[in-house]
C-alpha cells in the first residue's frame, strides 16, 4: 500500500510536467497558477494530478487532505461551478488561508465538478495573486469546462493507468474518507423559487411549462439545441413521427404558431430553469 | 446643476413604497437586502435609484462616489457579472466595509449590461456574503429575470428621470472620464485561450462576423423573429435578413437549424 507521500511523488510530481505542458493556455491567458484533477470513485478510487508539485508537497505535510472536501467521499458534490471557501469555509480557514500567502495565490479557487452516477471529477483552478479569477468564475467558467475536455482528452494514458494501478483513498484515510463532510451546495427551495418568478411576472410560463409532458419536454429540449426530428427520434429511440406528434402537441401547449415562435418560447423557459 | 440631495429627495425617498414594491420578491425570497438601478448614457446623462434611500444618503456623506468604479463612462464597463473583491481600490474596499459594518451589506453582485449608447448596472447586496454569492453559484439566471421585472414594472419613473438629463458630470466632474482599474479578461486572451485547446477554426468563423451580424445571431438564439430584432437595434427587418443571410453564408450553414445549432455551440465556447 502506498502512503500519501509516495503517492505525490509517483503521481503528481512525477507528471507534473506534462500536466504543465497541458495547462499551459491557462496560465498565459488566464493567469491560473495551480491546476488539479482529481477523480474519485464509490469505492474511493483516487486519481489524482496537477501542475504544482510544490504545493501539493505542503498540502500532504500539512496533512490538509482530512479538512478538504474534493477528498471525500463522493456523497459531498454535485455537478457545477463553485468557489471552494463558500462550499467548504472550514476548508478555507485551516488550509486555503496560509497557502494563499505562501504561494501567492488568490484567495478565491474555483472548482469544476462532474458528478456521474459512480464517480465524480473536481477541476480546481487557483489564480496567481492579483489576477482576475473573480471575473472567470462569474463569465466565463465555460472556457474552464472546454479545458476540462481538452484535458482528460491529453491526459488520457495516464488517466487509465492510474484507474488500472488503484490506489484507495478508502485504504488511506480509513473512516476519515467518509467523515460527515458536507458541502454547502445552498439550494432555493422549489416553494421559493417558484414564487420568486411568480412574483417577477412569469406565471404564464410556469403555467404552460408546467403543461409539457417528460416527454414532450425532452423533445423540446433537444429541439432547443439545433436537432432535427429525425435527430431527436435516435436520440430518444423512438420514430420520428412520433416525435412530430409531440412536436404538434408542444405547439399547441405552448400556444405557438409555427416552429419559430417554439424556439422562442423554448429557449425563454429554458433561461427560466423551467424545463 | 443636479445635486445628491435633489436626486434622493425627489427620487428615492418620494417614490420609495414603489420602488420597495417591485424590490419585495428579491428581498423578501433571495436575502437580497439592496438593489440598485444605474443607467448611464454615453452624454453622461443618468438614471439612478434604490429601494435603501438611508444608505444613499450615508453614501453621499462619506463621499463614497468619488471613488467608486461604476460612476463611470460606458466605455468602461464589459456586459456580464462583476463582484468588486480583489479589483478594486483600497479606498472604494475601506468604503464597502464602512457600508457592511452600518446597513450589514455585503459587496455587491453587479450585472452589467450594454446597449448602443448606454451601459446599466443592477448592484445587488445581500444580506450576508454568502447569501450573494450562493444565489450566484447556481441561480444566476434568477437575477436577470428579476432585472427585467424591475425595468418593466418601473418604466414610467426610470423614463421620467432620463428625460430630466441629469449630469453625471455635475455629480462627478471628469473624474467621470477617468478609467477605473479594468479587470475583465480581454478577448484577445479568451480567443488565444481558445485557440491553444485546438479551438482554432471556431474562432476564426466567429471573428469573421461584423459585431452587427453577431447581435443578429444573438437574438436569432433568444428566439427573436427578424421582427424583433429589426425592433430591439432599430433597423428594418429586410436589413437584419441581409445580416442573417451574411451570417448564413459566413458559417456556412444551410438553413436556420443549422445556424441555431452553430450558433449554440459559439454561445458555449463564449464567442458571441
Amino acid at each position: 500500500m502506498l502512503t500519501w507521500n509516495e503517492i505525490v511523488q509517483k503521481y503528481v510530481v512525477g507528471h507534473s510536467d506534462r500536466v504543465k505542458t497541458i495547462a499551459k493556455p491557462l496560465m498565459d491567458h488566464l493567469r491560473v497558477a495551480e491546476f488539479f484533477y482529481v477523480r474519485i470513485n464509490h469505492q474511493g478510487q483516487l486519481i489524482w494530478l496537477g501542475n504544482h508539485p510544490a504545493c501539493s508537497e505542503w498540502y500532504i505535510d500539512q496533512r490538509a487532505f482530512i479538512v478538504d472536501p474534493c477528498m471525500k467521499h463522493l456523497s459531498a458534490w454535485q455537478s457545477g461551478v463553485s468557489l471552494l471557501e463558500v462550499i467548504a469555509p472550514s476548508f478555507r480557514k485551516n488550509f486555503m488561508m496560509e497557502v494563499i500567502d505562501l504561494f501567492d495565490f488568490t484567495s478565491s479557487w474555483i472548482v469544476l465538478s462532474k458528478r456521474e452516477i459512480d464517480f465524480v471529477e473536481l477541476f480546481g483552478f487557483i489564480g496567481e495573486k492579483g489576477s482576475p479569477i473573480e471575473k472567470v468564475y462569474l463569465n466565463h467558467s465555460n472556457l474552464l469546462k472546454v479545458f476540462a475536455e481538452h484535458f482528460k482528452k491529453e491526459m488520457q494514458p495516464t488517466i487509465r493507468q492510474m484507474e488500472r494501478e488503484s490506489i484507495s483513498l478508502a485504504d488511506l484515510m480509513g473512516k476519515d474518507f467518509y467523515s460527515g463532510f458536507r458541502t454547502i451546495h445552498p439550494a432555493l427551495d422549489p416553494a421559493t423559487y417558484q414564487a420568486f418568478l411568480e412574483d417577477c411576472g412569469m406565471r404564464s410560463q410556469m403555467e404552460k411549462a408546467a403543461l409539457l409532458s417528460e416527454r414532450e419536454r425532452q423533445c423540446l429540449k433537444l429541439f432547443l439545441l439545433g436537432k432535427s426530428a429525425k435527430e431527436t427520434a435516435i436520440d430518444l429511440s423512438l420514430s420520428p413521427r412520433t416525435i412530430e406528434f409531440y412536436f404538434e402537441n408542444i405547439k399547441n401547449k405552448l400556444v405557438c404558431q409555427d416552429k419559430a415562435s417554439v424556439f422562442g418560447f423554448g429557449r425563454e423557459l429554458e433561461n427560466l430553469g423551467l424545463l | 446643476m443636479v445635486t445628491w440631495q435633489e436626486i434622493i429627495q425627489c427620487y428615492h425617498v418620494k417614490y420609495y413604497n414603489q420602488i420597495s414594491k417591485v424590490t419585495k420578491p428579491a428581498s423578501d425570497l433571495l436575502d437580497i437586502a439592496c438593489v440598485n438601478y444605474l443607467k448611464i448614457c454615453n452624454d453622461a446623462r443618468f438614471v439612478y435609484l434604490t429601494n435603501l434611500p438611508e444608505c444613499v444618503e450615508y453614501y453621499v456623506s462619506e463621499q463614497v462616489y468619488r471613488c467608486d468604479p461604476y460612476f463611470k463612462h460606458p466605455d468602461f464597463f464589459k456586459p456580464g457579472f462583476s463582484w468588486e473583491e480583489n479589483s478594486s481600490s483600497e479606498n472604494y474596499k475601506k468604503c464597502l466595509f464602512k457600508i457592511n459594518n452600518k446597513f450589514n451589506l455585503y459587496s455587491p453582485l453587479v450585472l452589467i449590461g450594454k446597449g448602443i449608447n448606454y451601459v446599466e448596472m443592477f448592484s445587488f447586496f445581500g444580506s450576508s456574503s454568502e447569501a450573494i454569492q450562493t444565489l450566484h453559484l447556481k441561480y444566476p439566471h434568477l437575477l436577470k429575470v428579476f432585472a427585467e421585472h424591475y425595468k418593466r414594472e418601473l418604466n414610467p419613473l426610470l423614463n421620467k428621470m432620463e428625460e430630466e438629463g441629469f449630469s453625471l458630470i455635475d455629480l462627478q466632474g471628469e473624474s467621470f472620464y477617468t478609467d477605473s482599474p479594468d479587470s475583465s479578461i480581454k478577448t484577445e486572451s479568451i480567443y488565444a485561450f481558445l485557440i491553444a485547446l485546438g479551438k482554432k477554426a471556431e474562432v476564426e468563423r466567429a471573428s469573421s462576423l461584423s459585431s452587427r451580424e453577431r447581435d443578429c445571431l444573438r437574438l436569432l438564439l433568444r428566439g427573436n423573429s427578424a421582427k424583433d430584432t429589426a425592433t430591439e437595434l432599430n433597423l428594418s427587418p429586410r436589413t437584419v435578413e441581409f445580416y442573417l443571410g451574411n451570417v448564413k453564408n459566413k458559417l456556412n450553414c444551410n438553413g436556420k437549424r443549422e445556424l441555431c445549432s452553430i450558433g449554440r455551440e459559439f454561445e458555449n465556447l463564449g464567442l458571441l
